[in-house]
């Protein structure tokens, strides 16, 4: 019998070994394709990393200062919320309230009060958005509105005065302890004017709160616009642990019976700012395609070039009785050590990089001044460095790198050994 | 004893030399084949989205100088109407006059509040010179229904969105409530002869055009205007034609009037400009690995041929053309990866400026002088210059394995 | 008792698109224990009778068996498997793997043959290498060695497995006449030793003197058989 059934193969550990070997022969070689790899990884990882920063933080604001995790809305209020409109409001609202928390998944509610109203200096009249908070009660479990108070303090309640956007208070040229004139139009169609104390200024890096935006208490809302004991939505922040859809599905059931309420959660509340942010992802995951696709013509093309300079070997290996499998995983293994070994490499440049973004912080201004780019984070962005990412994109670099490694390998691994015997 | 040189087909010689091992070389030309057509593509989107940027905004905010009074730029979210240019008649044949000038035009925005059909908004009133705004705000490519307004009559055109909100369409009437220059109250009741569609979301949910008359007898400013829009024979005359008029209307020191170029009114715009620097730092990345990728391959070349080089040099070829040689082959590698990359990436940034990238969605939470659609701008001069990176890179690619092809002596070559 | 027979074995190249006939008709007994010397010059078919007595190849017509089967009809794959069971080889140059010491490259084939147990191939190995004479240099990579010391590794790589047949194609060709001589004696002591049939091709007199069988070909026929039905092993 021909045919016994003898393993031709390897142990891993010995093929390990002898890709190691292999990588040390050529070290030069080794070092530039490790080079291409670990370029690659470099920009991808820093990349990655600030944009999940960027985007990271501008979540946390969007959740801190503007839209909790989800609100719930009179029906109706949702589909005119650009207008402000005062004619779907929520009335009952320490009950409502007293549903909400006993939801699972929630960790604290508070009642808002949204309104356009007119501001004024005495000099020029200003659209903003007025919104009125439970500054005793229950805001501060939700937003994280006094710890952006840059200037003064936060609102003490049932005492007159606003908080003001930092780029509004610029505008009108006025700041803490200055008086201005809010106009605002009552549910019934009345003008009223009162006029409030800036007793702070609120910076939270969200341009919508910051350029356009000013708090007052509840109290004073409710009493301008006529709507006693009313809010236009109860905003909710989910425990750290709950998970978003769950809990909005839970809030949903839990309210069904109530009355016609609305629950968004915030994703769906900034749907166009979650569609800026899939385009951008889109357009950068191309780029950094790109950088992967030119690693990867690195990686097969030195072990192609190995494969060629090993023919001999290969034959010989053969002759040994080493099956095609086998030297197919030799340089399958090669590539992947390669791969693992420029990915070290750039990961170690971008944790260093990150670090110390991660410090000292990216500062925005400084790069392009004091605008509006569309994503309401702070002007200093803190990159993220995540260990486990980084391991699982270490890895993911070598299972790359193997791949790359396939074409040539599965060629050398169809060598007929008296050829490549022959070759020279 | 000179000889005369070059009679070695450096360039036939190193094609031939790829052929030696086509799988490798095929490999080797791709590398900077992707390099290349990146940068063919990456060049005309860019190009195309700052084109759609600077386009979109010096057309419908900046022009290419504005001219403003003093102060305004500082309040210009509060649209301040009192603050404005005075004595057109005069000033615009003035600015005219100038050779780089290719259109003068006075705009008037101010702030409105527009009652429709029983419920009124905040919106932005424009007064323009309809008569010469085409191709500049161009109102007659926004109207999607019904016609543009015409001079001396009180007609208005709106967006198409803010109509939808306040409840009006062609052949209502609205009534418009805006401060004066002396910061009083005037109304006036127009009658809505057209809707516009401009692709910009912000302009769309807020705008009202009126010819420039109506605004002036509104905002009380017979020969005046909030703003004049200069635009030159090009756009890369801007900086230097704001800086000359600034000069000529500014003489005191005490400046009443502002003049700035598009450039410097919008830090956004600003930004976009860095997007060029930054993408030079990518570019330059991957060129760096495509130039290793060919450093690599190219070394193995070598080191397989270094007897060849022996023999070769031993055959009197001198080391200067052993060294042209190596060179030449990576400007083959070059060459082929260029035109391949080139051919790649045109057909890509050809393609979608056809079809176009459709990111309305995405814009509509920025607002940003953008149309929703981008359009790569593809030239020439981009495909054949990525070429040309492509080739220089890979010939400096070649120039280290160049040198250790001729750092042994023949006889040590040989012996390899 | 046949270790290995050839039968009417044809064998034909295509170089470009010329058909080159590099055995045309062989037929050989090779008889267990036998230390056979295939001689002719250049082109004469060495080497093929080799390959195809080597597993490495199969023949355009005609049976090559070895043991108790044949090659005919096998995948690449059980050819492997087969090469690596019961056969033997040594290169004229050297050709062991450069980045495993003297040690890896002899346990390498045991390796290849499934054995697990470290302790058992290492016991294998290390009385091979003292058998050839490399007890001293285990930890050598084989650049470290001269021309002959590596012969003897591959020597011991061949044998390490305890083949029924060790295929040398022209094992001294690259070594000076004296070291030349010092492998043959090896190779002959492996030979009286363990009784391993052996098979060399080679130009040299020298080497041909000591087989105990002497084939000559001559454009791929068997011009001469000297030496007879057996090897010295069983004569």
């Amino acid at each position: 019998m021909l045919a016994e059934s003898i393993p031709g193969r390897l142990r891993p550990l010995t093929i390990l070994q002898l890709g190691w070997r292999n990588l040390r022969r050529n070290r030069r070689r080794t070092w530039i394709t490790a080079t291409t790899v670990a370029l690659a990884v470099l920009l991808v990882q820093v990349a990655v990393s600030l944009l999940i920063g960027i985007e990271q933080q501008s979540f946390d604001n969007l959740i801190n200062y503007q839209t909790a995790h989800a609100k719930l809305y009179a029906e109706g209020y949702f589909a005119n919320r650009d207008e402000l409109p005062l004619d779907y409001t929520l009335t009952g609202l320490d009950e409502l309230q007293a549903t909400i928390r006993g939801v699972r998944g929630v960790a604290a509610t508070t009642p808002r009060l949204s309104f356009s109203a007119q501001v004024s200096n005495g000099v020029d009249l200003y659209a903003c958005i007025g919104v009125g908070i439970q500054v005793t009660g229950s805001d501060h479990d939700v937003f994280r509105i006094p710890q952006a108070v840059v200037d003064g303090e936060y609102l003490k309640s049932g005492e007159d005065g606003l908080l003001m956007g930092t780029g509004l208070a610029e505008l009108f040229g006025v700041d803490t302890g200055d008086w201005v004139t809010v106009l605002t139009k009552t549910q019934a169609g009345a003008y009223e004017a009162l006029d409030l104390p800036i007793v702070g200024l609120v910076g939270t890096g969200n341009p919508l709160i910051d350029r356009n935006s000013f708090l007052v208490p509840l109290e004073i809302a409710q009493y301008m616009l006529g709507l006693e004991g009313a809010a236009t939505e109860l905003a909710i922040r989910f425990s750290p642990t709950a998970r978003d859809d769950e809990t909005i599905a839970e809030i949903t059931r839990a309210v069904q019976d109530l009355r016609q309420l609305d629950v968004k959660g915030w994703r769906e509340m900034e749907e166009d700012f979650m569609a800026l942010v899939r385009v951008k992802r889109t357009g950068q995951g191309v780029f950094l395609l790109i950088f992967i696709v030119l690693a990867v013509v690195g990686i097969t093309n030195t072990i192609l070039m190995a494969s060629f300079e090993r023919t001999r070997e290969i034959g010989m290996m053969m002759a040994m009785g080493l099956r095609g499998s086998g030297i197919r995983e030799l340089f399958l293994t090669e590539g992947a050590l390669t791969g693992l070994l420029g990915g070290a490499l750039g990961s170690l440049v971008a944790v260093a990089i990150t670090a110390y973004f991660a410090t000292v912080g990216l500062d925005l201004t400084a790069m392009y001044g004091d605008m509006d780019i569309g994503y309401p984070v702070k002007d200093t962005i803190y990159p993220a460095v995540n260990i486990a990412v980084l391991v699982a994109s270490w890895l993911l670099t070598g299972v790359l790198a193997a791949l790359a490694s396939f074409y040539p390998a599965a060629r050398a691994s169809r060598h007929i050994p008296v050829e490549a015997l022959r070759h020279v | 004893m000179s000889r005369k040189r070059n009679r070695i087909p450096l360039l036939r010689l190193a094609w031939r030399n790829t052929h030696r091992n086509t799988r490798r070389t095929i490999l080797t030309v791709s590398a900077i084949a992707v390099a290349v057509a990146a940068l063919t593509f990456g060049l005309s989107y860019i190009t195309g989205i700052l084109g759609n940027a600077v386009d979109t905004y010096t057309r419908t905010e900046s022009g290419h100088v504005r001219i403003r009074k003093s102060g305004y730029t500082e309040r210009e979210r509060l649209l301040p109407v009192y603050l404005n240019v005075q004595d057109l008649a005069t000033l615009l044949p003035a600015i005219r006059a100038h050779s780089d000038v290719k259109e003068v035009l006075p705009r008037i925005r101010s702030a409105a509040l527009v009652d429709g059909a029983g419920s009124n908004r905040p919106g932005l009133l424009l007064g323009i010179d309809l008569a010469h705004e085409d191709g500049y705000f161009n109102p007659s490519a926004m109207v999607d229904e019904g016609r543009l307004p015409q001079a001396g009559r009180a007609e208005v055109l709106i967006g198409r969105g803010f109509g939808e909100q306040i409840g009006v369409g062609v052949g209502d009437s609205v009534t418009v409530l805006a401060q004066t220059a002396y910061r009083s109250l005037s109304g006036l009741t127009l009658e809505v002869v057209g809707l516009a569609v401009s692709g910009l979301a912000h302009l769309d949910n807020s705008l009202l055009v009126v010819p420039l008359d109506q605004a002036q007898e509104l905002a009380d400013l017979p020969d005046a205007a909030t703003e004049i829009l200069v635009f030159a024979t090009d756009v890369a005359l801007a900086e230097q034609l704001a800086q000359s008029l600034g000069q000529e209307l500014n003489p005191s020191p005490e400046s009443s009037i502002e003049v700035l170029s598009w450039l410097d009114q919008s830090p956004l715009i600003r930004m976009l400009n860095t997007v060029r620097p930054m993408l030079g730092v990518i570019f330059g990345l991957l060129l760096v690995m495509a130039g290793l990728i060919i450093v690599n391959t190219m070394l193995m070349t070598v080191m397989e041929r270094t007897q060849e080089f022996g023999m070769q040099a031993a055959l009197g070829m001198r080391r200067s053309d052993i060294v042209a040689l190596i060179l030449s082959e990576g400007v083959v590698i070059g060459l082929l990866g260029g035109l391949i990359g080139a051919a790649l990436g045109t057909t890509v940034a050809v393609w979608v400026e056809s079809v176009g990238i459709d990111v309305t969605a995405a814009m509509r939470s920025m607002e940003l002088p953008f149309q929703g659609t981008i359009y790569p701008d593809w030239r020439l001069l981009y495909t054949v210059s990525s070429t040309l990176v492509g080739i220089v890179t890979a010939g400096m690619a070649a120039v280290y394995p160049a040198w250790r092809a001729v750092r042994l002596s023949p006889a040590e070559a040989l012996r390899v | 008792m046949t270790v290995a027979r050839l039968i009417d074995v044809h064998k034909t190249y295509m170089v470009g698109r010329v058909r080159v006939p590099a055995v045309r008709g062989v037929t050989l007994d090779i008889e267990h224990g036998a230390f056979m010397s295939i001689a002719g010059p250049s082109g004469s078919g060495k080497t093929t009778i080799l390959n195809l007595l080597g597993a490495l190849d199969t023949p355009t017509s005609g049976t090559v068996q070895i043991g108790d089967g044949t090659t005919d009809g096998l995948s690449l794959k059980t050819l492997a498997d087969f090469r690596n069971t019961h056969l033997g080889f040594v290169f004229q140059t050297f050709n062991l793997i450069p980045v495993l010491t003297v040690r890896e490259n002899v346990d390498f084939p045991l390796q290849l043959q499934g054995i697990g147990n470290k302790r058992e191939r290492n016991e294998r190995v290390m009385k091979i290498l003292q058998e050839v004479g490399l007890g001293d240099l285990v930890d050598r990579r084989p650049t470290e060695l001269s021309g002959g010391q590596q012969q003897r590794v591959a020597v011991a790589r061949a044998l390490v497995k305890g083949p029924r047949l060790v295929l040398a194609d022209e094992p001294t060709a690259n070594l000076d006449s004296e070291t030349a001589g010092e492998i043959m004696a090896l190779m002959q002591m492996m030979n009286e030793k363990h009784g391993t049939t052996f098979i060399f091709s080679t130009h040299d007199p020298l080497v041909m003197e000591r087989a105990s069988r002497l084939v000559r070909l001559h454009d791929g026929r068997v011009a001469s058989d000297e030496g007879g039905n057996g090897g010295r092993h069983a004569s």
